[in-house]
C-alpha cells in the first residue's frame, strides 16, 4: 500500500512511509507515514488493508475503529497525556479498487519526539531522576485513562512517547473501554508478550474488568520500573527461573495452584534485580515492583489498601511515590564535612 | 551390635520446593490449554516486528527486547543476534541480569543459580523472606531446613505462616503434613490434609490423607470411592502412583488381596519411590513382580539401599544412604542406617559421626542412643562409652531393647579387656533374642561377638567363629551374614553369598497396623 502524495479530507500531506523510528509507534496491522500541513509534521497511521487475508478486514475494521473510537474520547476529554489525535477519517487508496478495497480508514497523530528507550539505555549514563520521571509521568497518562474507565493494556516502553514538553501514552489499539466489548476481548494476551502479566501467560482470565483489564496496566507499569532501571523484561526472567513443570504451556491446573511458585520466582529474580537499583531507593522499588507485579490481578497494586474501597484509581498512592522519588533522586548528595 | 529394625512409615516425602518439581508431584493433573492459530499467529507477528525494528534500531533496550521475545518463542536466530549486541556493550552495561541473561542466550559459560541446602540457605532465605515474606514455598524450604537442624519449634513458624498463606497449594499442605508428622502431631497433619479445598480433587492430597488416616489408625472416608475408581481404570496415570498403593495397602490390610493386587499393579505402571516401597512391601503377598526397572525410579535412594545390602554389596549401600540422607536431612533413619552399614564395614569412626547425628535428630530415642554407644565403643572412646552404657539402663524403653543392650555391654567388655565378661553379656543377648523371637537380633548378635572376640584375641574365638558359622546362616539378617563373611575363607564365604542371593528374591515385610509402618524381615 503507498499513500505516498495523497492528501487527508483535513488537508495533511501525506509523505514518506516510516519503517521504524522512535518518534511513533504504529502497532502491527498498520502502515505509518509522516504527515505535514502548514508546516507542521503530524504523523499517520493507517489500516494495512492489502496485508491480510479478506475474511479478516470486517474484523479489522472493528478493531480499527475501535481504536478510533478511544482516541477521539480522549481528545474529547482533554485527556492531554494520552498521545492526541488529529484527524480520524479515509483516504481514497486506488480508484481502480473494489469498493470495500477502495478507501483505507487512519488515524493523525501528533509527532513525538521518539520513545523512551534510547533515553533509559542502561548501556548509557542515565540520572535516575528522568527513569523516575517516566515511571511518574506515565503513571499520570495511566490515571488520566483509569478515570475514563479505559485500561490501555499494552504499557510497554515503545509506547511512552517523548514530547518537548511532557512524556505521552500512545498506542490505544489493545485499550478496552469499560462496557464496550472490544474485538481484541476474547484474546488471552491483549498487549506484548513480553509483559504479559502472568495469569495472561497461564490463560486465566478474570470475569470482573478492574482486575482483567484495570490490573495489567498496573502490571506493566511494575515492568517499566525493571525496564527503566536494568532493561530487562520482569515477566521473562520469572518465567525463566520457575521449574518446567510450573510453565506456561506445562502447567495445567488452577491458577491459583501455581500462584505461589510464581511468587517464589519472582522473589528470587527481583532479590537479584534489585542489586542495580540504585541503593537509596533500593527498598522502595523493591515494594512498589512486588505489589505492582503481584501474580494475583486481585491483590495486584493494592497494598495496603482495603479491597472494599477498590476502585480505577488505585495508581493514586504510586503517582505520589514516584514524583517523591523522582525529587529525592534530584538532590544532590551533600559532602559529608560540608 | 546396631539396630537396623526401625520401622518405616509411609507418608508424603518433604523435599525442597526445587527438588519436589522434579517429580511427578509437582505435574498438573490436567493438561494445558492449548495456544489456538490466532494467538501463535499473532506471536509471529509480534517477533517478526520486533526483528524489523532492531533492524533499525539497534540499540541495547531494543536488542533486549528482541532477545527475551525471541527466546520465549523459540527463534534461537533472532535471540542470539540480539544477545550479541548486548554482550558487545558489555562493558558499558557492566555485570548486570541483562549481560547474564545474553550470555545465557548464547551459551556462555555461566555458573547455574546454587540450589543450596548449605548453611547458608537459611540465611539466604530469610533475606528473601526480609524482602517479602509472603512467599509460603519459600518458608515451606526454610521450614524444612529448620527442622533438619532440630529448631522443629522455630519450624513451626514458617509451617503455620505458609499454610495460612497457601491452603491450595499441594506442595504446601503435603509438606506441612510431613511436618506435623515428624513432631509427633499426627491429629493436626490429618486434619490438615482433610480441610484442604484440594482433597476433593487432588490425588496427591488424597494420598496423602488415606496414609495419614492409617497412622492414627482410622480409615480414611476416600477409600471406597478411589477403590472403585481405580479398580474399574484400564491404565492410570503418574499422578495417581501414590494414591493407588495407598488405598492398596488399606485392601490389602482387610484382606481383599484381589483389589490390593490390580491397585499395586496400578502404582507400578508409573511409580515414584514412595508407591515402590509401598509395593515392594505388598510384592510377596499379592506375587507382584517389582523388578529392575522400578528400582530405577528417580530419588529411590532408600529402596536401593536396602536392595545393595540384601545382596551384601555394602559399599553401594552406603553410597545409597548418603544420598537418602541427604534427601531427608531432618530424618534419622537415614543417618541410623549409615551408622549400622559402615560399622558392617568396620569403617567406625565414620559410624560413630552418622550415629551422633541419628541421635541429635532423634532425641533420646533408644534404638539411635543404643547405636551411638556401639559406635562409641568400636571407635574407642570408651570413657562416654561407659558413662552412657551405665546412664542407658535407666531409660524407659531399655526392656524392648534388652538384646541389643547385652551386646553392648559384650562389646565394650571386649574393648576393655574383659573376655568372661563380654563372654557373658553376648549369651546373654543371645538368649534374650532367642526368648523374644527377634532372628534378626540373634543373628548379629552372633556375628559381632565372632568378629569382636577375633579382634580382640579371646582365647575362644575359633569356637565363637564357628557357631556363628553354622548359625548365621539360619538366622535372617544379612548383615550378619556379611560379618561373618569377614571372618571365614573363601570357600564358605562364597557359600554365605549364595545365601544372602537367594533371599533377595524372597524378602518378606512385616506390617504395623497401629503406626501404618513397614518392618523388613530376612526370609
Amino acid at each position: 500500500m503507498d499513500l505516498k502524495g495523497k492528501t487527508t479530507p483535513a488537508g495533511w500531506l501525506i509523505g514518506e512511509q516510516v519503517t521504524f523510528a522512535a518518534d511513533h509507534t504504529g502497532g502491527y496491522f498498520s502502515d505509518c507515514y509522516y504527515v505535514q500541513k502548514e508546516g507542521r509534521k503530524a504523523f499517520l497511521k493507517a489500516l494495512d488493508i492489502e496485508k491480510f487475508d479478506i475474511s479478516l478486514i470486517g474484523w479489522l475494521l472493528n478493531a480499527f475503529n475501535y481504536e478510533a473510537d478511544l482516541a477521539k474520547l480522549c481528545r474529547d476529554k482533554r485527556l492531554v497525556r494520552i498521545s492526541q489525535v488529529i484527524e480520524y477519517d479515509k483516504v481514497e487508496r486506488d480508484p481502480a479498487a473494489p469498493p470495500v478495497l477502495r478507501y483505507v480508514p487512519f488515524l493523525i497523530f501528533e509527532l513525538a519526539d521518539g520513545d523512551i528507550r534510547a533515553t533509559v539505555d542502561v548501556s548509557k549514563d542515565v540520572s535516575d531522576q528522568w527513569r523516575f520521571k517516566v515511571l511518574h509521568q506515565t503513571t499520570l497518562a495511566l490515571l488520566q485513562l483509569h478515570k475514563e474507565q479505559i485500561a490501555h493494556q499494552d504499557l510497554k516502553p515503545s509506547n511512552v512517547l517523548r514530547f518537548s514538553d511532557r512524556l505521552k501514552l500512545g498506542d490505544l489499539g489493545r485499550s478496552s473501554l469499560r462496557g464496550k466489548a472490544a474485538p481484541h476481548d476474547s484474546e488471552a494476551i491483549a498487549g506484548a508478550r513480553n509483559y504479559a502479566p502472568f495469569e495472561q501467560r497461564y490463560g486465566y482470565l478474570r470475569a470482573d474488568w478492574l482486575e482483567r483489564r484495570l490490573s495489567v496496566d498496573v502490571f506493566h507499569l511494575g515492568c517499566l520500573l525493571i525496564f527503566n532501571f536494568t532493561n530487562t523484561c520482569f515477566p521473562e526472567l520469572v518465567i525463566n527461573r520457575l521449574a518446567d513443570a510450573y510453565k506456561p504451556g506445562v502447567w495445567g491446573d488452577s491458577y491459583e495452584q501455581v500462584i505461589d511458585h510464581i511468587k517464589a520466582a519472582m522473589i528470587d529474580v527481583l532479590s537479584e534485580l534489585s542489586e542495580e537499583f540504585p541503593e537509596a531507593f533500593r527498598r522502595d522499588m523493591t515494594d512498589i515492583v512486588l505489589d505492582l507485579c503481584d501474580p494475583s490481578p486481585t491483590s495486584r497494586g493494592r497494598a495496603g489498601i482495603e479491597k472494599s474501597r477498590a476502585g480505577p484509581l488505585w495508581l493514586e498512592r504510586y503517582a505520589s511515590k514516584f514524583d517523591v522519588l523522582q525529587k529525592r533522586a534530584a538532590i544532590k548528595p551533600q559532602a559529608k564535612n560540608a | 551390635m546396631l539396630d537396623d529394625q526401625r520401622p518405616r512409615r509411609v507418608v508424603p516425602r518433604w523435599r525442597p520446593s526445587w527438588v519436589t518439581a522434579t517429580n511427578a508431584e509437582a505435574r498438573s493433573t490436567s493438561p494445558p490449554g492449548k495456544p489456538t492459530e490466532g494467538s501463535k499467529s499473532r506471536e509471529d507477528l509480534e517477533v517478526s516486528h520486533k526483528i524489523q525494528e532492531f533492524q533499525v534500531l539497534r540499540s541495547v533496550p531494543v536488542a533486549a527486547e528482541l532477545m527475551f521475545l525471541a527466546s520465549a518463542t523459540g527463534n534461537e536466530v533472532a535471540a542470539r543476534q540480539a544477545a550479541e549486541l548486548i554482550l558487545a556493550n558489555q562493558e558499558q552495561i557492566g555485570a548486570k541480569q541483562l549481560v547474564k541473561s545474553a550470555k545465557q542466550v548464547l551459551n556462555a559459560d555461566v555458573p547455574n543459580r546454587l540450589e543450596s541446602t548449605s548453611r547458608d540457605f537459611v540465611r539466604h532465605a530469610r533475606t528473601l523472606l526480609g524482602i517479602d515474606y509472603r512467599n509460603p514455598v519459600l518458608l515451606i524450604d526454610t521450614a524444612r531446613e529448620l527442622t533438619a537442624r532440630r529448631h522443629e519449634r522455630t519450624a513451626l513458624r514458617y509451617v503455620r505462616a505458609a499454610v495460612a498463606m497457601a491452603p491450595n497449594s499441594r506442595f504446601v499442605i503435603r509438606a506441612a503434613a510431613r511436618y506435623y508428622l515428624h513432631v509427633g502431631e499426627h491429629e493436626v497433619a490429618h486434619e490438615l490434609l482433610r480441610r484442604s479445598p484440594l482433597l476433593a480433587s487432588d490425588p496427591w492430597i488424597q494420598a496423602s490423607e488415606i496414609a495419614v488416616a492409617t497412622v492414627r489408625g482410622k480409615t480414611s472416608n476416600l477409600v471406597r470411592q478411589t477403590v472403585r475408581l481405580l479398580g474399574d481404570a484400564k491404565q492410570v496415570g503418574a499422578e495417581m502412583t501414590e494414591l493407588a498403593s495407598a488405598v492398596g495397602t488399606v485392601e490389602l490390610l482387610s484382606g481383599s488381596n484381589k483389589k490390593a493386587k490390580i491397585l499395586f499393579k496400578h502404582a507400578l505402571s508409573n511409580p515414584n519411590d514412595n508407591s515402590l516401597a509401598q509395593a515392594e512391601w505388598a510384592a510377596t503377598k499379592l506375587n507382584l513382580v517389582v523388578g529392575h526397572q522400578a528400582l530405577m525410579t528417580p530419588m529411590s535412594y532408600e529402596a536401593n539401599s536396602h536392595n545393595a545390602y540384601r545382596r551384601l554389596e555394602i559399599s553401594q549401600a552406603i553410597e545409597h544412604a548418603v544420598k537418602w540422607a541427604k534427601d531427608e536431612p531432618f530424618a534419622s533413619r537415614p543417618m541410623d542406617a549409615q551408622c549400622y552399614l559402615l560399622s558392617l564395614e568396620g569403617r567406625y569412626s565414620e559410624a560413630l559421626e552418622a550415629a551422633k547425628i541419628a541421635h541429635d535428630l532423634d532425641g533420646d530415642e533408644i534404638g539411635p542412643s543404643l547405636n551411638l554407644l556401639f559406635a562409641q565403643i568400636q571407635a574407642g572412646d570408651l570413657d562416654e562409652a561407659m558413662e552412657a552404657f551405665l546412664r542407658l539402663t535407666r531409660h524407659p524403653d531399655i526392656k524392648s531393647h534388652t538384646t541389643h543392650y547385652y551386646a553392648n555391654g559384650g562389646a565394650l567388655a571386649y574393648a576393655l579387656g574383659y573376655f568372661e565378661q563380654a563372654q557373658e553379656f553376648y549369651q546373654r543377648a543371645i538368649r534374650s533374642s532367642r526368648m523374644r523371637g527377634e532372628p534378626n537380633a540373634e543373628g548379629l548378635a552372633r556375628a559381632f561377638f565372632a568378629r569382636l572376640a577375633t579382634q580382640a584375641g579371646d582365647p575362644q574365638a575359633p569356637v565363637i567363629v564357628q557357631e556363628a558359622v553354622e548359625k548365621v546362616p539360619r538366622l535372617p539378617s544379612a548383615g550378619a551374614i556379611f560379618v561373618v563373611q569377614g571372618l571365614v575363607g573363601s570357600a564358605k564365604r562364597k557359600e554365605l553369598q549364595a545365601t544372602a542371593d537367594g533371599r533377595v528374591a524372597k524378602r518378606k515385610w512385616r506390617w504395623d497396623a497401629i503406626t501404618n509402618t513397614l518392618m523388613l524381615l530376612e526370609s
